[in-house]
């Protein structure tokens, strides 16, 4: 994860930043717990733009991030650059460490891969969902573009995926790929399907009805700052605390996507002039003739995405 | 039969020397702890395994003792071919050896004086049941009674049915529901438990190497003849899970980790109440084409860094029908709540054990002095599956190739405060507190974490 953090300066992909910023609103809505009772795992990277996240706006004081190095320059470079005490760095190979974390207490989890689904995202996946407390909060982060090359490309990829998920290719063929959102759409349906069979397995054997746990999602982003991407968000709830999971109003979110329509994450154009202009006349930005002067598009979107904008500035934000 | 003649009465020229039962049971129960009784009839058991499978290197898998022993019941129950009507009319029950009895082939226990006294020793009730393959029945006595007729020494023999019965249903259970109540307080020592498993362990770690599986208390015992690298290097994954399945308990132990590389012996080993229902297995079943992902791997190719590989899983439940194994018991049944669960923990277990092994044949191309993975491995010890400690994943670290240079640190403070910050600091020894207080000041003034 070295890698990537020296690749895109994580404060210069406004895309992510939203998206960061819309999973926080989501996390919020949890009723299961207090919220700052729960865990955050996640891959914090360098940067730990998430934990700070996480930390400053619910207050979670439990956080573990998973960083897979076993260089120990690279170790130390990551244990300077832990921002808040409180996280606890696990060096390792995910599929390592997550057994070694008990699933069993409220756990916020975002898996966030920077590259293409495979075998082994599922498996962590599949991992946390045996044993996962009621009210846990799940978010798996993929790249999603197409394939390149067309269809040669697509062919090797779904030669592949074939190898790794040959019950969720079924008769798929390279065109069904081909394209971005047929393919994010694959890749949220497996993704989804592995999760939910996963806890279904684990549940078989609880008697009582109240005891098995269902799996709701609440998010389907896509994205793309430089490759592609989407993430699915699911919360794992046991029927018991059915009545608590519709307390939490996940649908009152815009964002809020139960199935495999996406929510696209576009970030208006505009000037910071226009900003200040549109957020004066909030809610309503879309209609007003005194701003035709801004292209729909972009007022559309900005409605959309205004409370999730970065605000950059040449000042280093600690 | 055995009917010890009283003198008559009237007969001046004889003695009466006959002893009285409750003399004899006395002496025979004497010196025998509850634990070497308990033993003894463990012994039992393997000899009536070793009658069910002559020969001179017998296999004992599927073969199984349980033994349940608590505060209000002690039973003994094994399916290793019953004790025969003939052998239980002249010769299991009769005290001391018959001059005519021909023993077991490198039998333990023999039948001599173990089985009675542990039971005299034990119980105030007991009834033994014998399913052999010509026949089937009961003896129950109660000793009380029994003891106090000095004249007539037979145990009545009852339900005797003819057979026959197939080997699968032949065995031998006894059962004291009536416990000596010194005997039953033994028993309730939590303590007891425990060290009862590990004596069994030492005494009879042959039998349990050949595949006979002990259950004690609803627990299989851990065969010591199972082991797993430890240390150095790698540290094996000992997990135990307890789930509600349909209703019942299923405890679930999982071990998983390397050991040395043989492809036949390389993979999962499932033993569902003490019998090895999977052996060395790669397939589907335990989950490893879902491991062992990409690249091909998944065609039947063999990839050698695998063969270290070893999990074990141990599956018991007293309701042995939630058990994943199919109705012949020789394999697992994928349709299993029990098996759906175990198959998520035995992918989990699998994952970290192949990262381990990919980084060891990363090894491979380096020259000889930078494989300290390997190196390592080679030097650690095979250890036991008792010994291993729990661990929620397998771990994994590559020691430093050479230790960093190191320097001495002296100093003289006095001994009062010195005290004080030992306490403080939770120090044991005076060097100990020298390296807190170093490590101390190095966090606090280098703030290298």
């Amino acid at each position: 994860m070295v890698g990537t953090a020296g690749q895109i300066d994580y404060r210069l992909r406004p895309h992510k930043h939203a998206e960061r910023t819309m999973l926080v609103d989501a996390f919020r809505r949890l009723r299961f717990a207090p919220i700052e009772s729960y865990r955050y795992v996640g891959f914090g990277a360098l940067a730990f733009v998430d934990f700070k996240m996480v930390h400053r706006a619910l207050a979670i004081q439990d956080m573990v991030s998973i960083e897979d190095t076993r260089d120990p320059l690279e170790q130390r470079r990551f244990r300077r650059n832990k921002p808040i005490g409180n996280i606890d760095l696990r060096f390792g190979n995910s599929a390592a460490v997550l057994p070694s974390i008990d699933f069993r207490r409220h756990s916020i989890v975002w898996l966030d891969y920077d590259n293409a689904l495979s075998r082994s995202m599922t498996n962590d996946l599949e991992t946390i969902a045996v044993d996962a407390a009621s009210g846990t909060f799940v978010a798996v982060t993929v790249t999603a573009a197409a394939p390149r090359n067309g269809p040669q490309g697509a062919k090797d990829r779904l030669a592949r995926y074939a190898e790794e998920f040959p019950d969720h290719v079924g008769g798929m063929k390279p065109i069904d790929i081909e394209n971005g959102l047929q393919h994010a759409k694959f890749i949220r349906r497996t993704l989804d399907d592995l999760l939910k069979k996963a806890v279904q397995d684990a549940d078989a054997g609880k008697s009582d009805a109240l005891d098995r746990r269902d799996v709701y999602q609440v998010c389907f982003f896509r994205y793309k700052d430089g490759a592609a991407m989407m993430t699915v968000a699911w919360v794992i709830v046991a029927r018991r605390d059915a009545t608590i999971f519709a307390d939490c109003q996940f649908n009152a979110l815009h964002f809020y996507r139960p199935n495999d329509e996406s929510f696209d994450i576009r970030m208006p154009l505009v000037t910071p002039y226009e900003i200040r202009e549109l957020e004066r006349r909030l809610p309503d930005v879309a209609g007003p003739s005194t701003l035709l002067w801004i292209p729909q598009a972009e007022r559309a979107a900005f409605e959309e995405m205004h409370r999730y904008m970065p605000s950059f500035g040449n000042v280093e934000a600690i | 039969m055995a009917v010890f003649v009283p003198t008559d009465e009237n007969d001046l020229s004889k003695v009466d020397a006959s002893p009285t039962k409750a003399f004899f049971v006395d002496i025979i129960t004497k010196d025998i702890q509850v634990d070497e009784a308990i033993l003894d009839l463990v012994d039992n058991c393997i000899d009536g395994a070793k009658r069910l499978r002559p020969g001179d290197n017998p296999s004992f898998s599927g073969l199984c003792v349980e033994v349940d022993a608590n505060r209000d019941r002690f039973c003994i129950s094994d399916n290793c071919g019953g004790i025969s009507l003939e052998i239980a009319r002249k010769y299991a029950f009769k005290f001391g050896r018959a001059a005519n009895f021909v023993p077991t082939d490198r039998s333990v226990g023999q039948f001599g004086v173990g089985m009675k006294r542990a039971l005299f020793k034990m119980a105030k009730e007991f009834s033994v049941r014998s399913v052999e393959r010509d026949h089937s029945f009961e003896i129950t006595v109660d000793v009380e009674r029994w003891a106090a007729d000095d004249i007539n020494w037979d145990f009545d023999i009852t339900n005797l049915v003819d057979g026959p019965h197939s080997e699968e249903e032949t065995g031998t259970t006894l059962l004291i529901e009536a416990l000596d109540p010194e005997v039953a307080e033994k028993l309730a020592e939590p303590t007891f438990g425990p060290a009862l498993g590990r004596d069994m362990r030492v005494r009879h770690q042959d039998a349990m190497a050949r595949g006979l599986s002990i259950r004690l208390n609803g627990a299989t015992l851990l065969p010591t003849s199972l082991r797993l690298k430890l240390g150095e290097v790698v540290w094996p994954m000992r997990k135990e899970f307890i789930d509600p399945v349909d209703g019942s308990s299923l405890t679930t132990r999982i071990f998983a980790g390397v050991a040395e590389s043989d492809r036949s012996k390389a993979g999962w080993y499932v033993f569902c109440n003490g019998r090895c229902i999977l052996e060395a297995d790669q397939s589907e079943t335990t989950g490893w084409n879902s491991v062992i992902e990409g690249g091909g791997v998944r065609t039947p190719k063999y990839h050698n860094q695998f063969a270290r590989f070893r999990g074990f899983a141990f599956l018991d439940s007293i309701d042995s029908s939630i058990l994943p194994w199919n109705t012949t018991k020789t394999g697992l049944d994928p349709e299993t709540a029990a098996y759906r669960l175990l198959i998520r923990r035995l992918i989990g277990a699998t994952r970290p054990a192949i990262d381990f092994l990919n980084a060891l044949d990363g090894e491979i191309d380096l020259a000889d002095a930078e494989k300290v993975l390997t190196d390592g491995l080679n030097r650690a010890p095979l250890v036991a599956l008792t010994a291993i400690p729990l661990r929620d994943a397998l771990f994994f670290k590559p020691p430093p190739k050479k230790g960093p240079p190191m320097s001495w640190i002296r100093y003289r403070w006095l001994t009062k405060e010195a005290n004080v910050l030992k306490a403080e600091l939770g120090a044991t020894t005076y060097p100990e507190l020298g390296e807190k207080t170093f490590k101390f000041t190095y966090d606090n003034v280098i703030e290298d974490l």
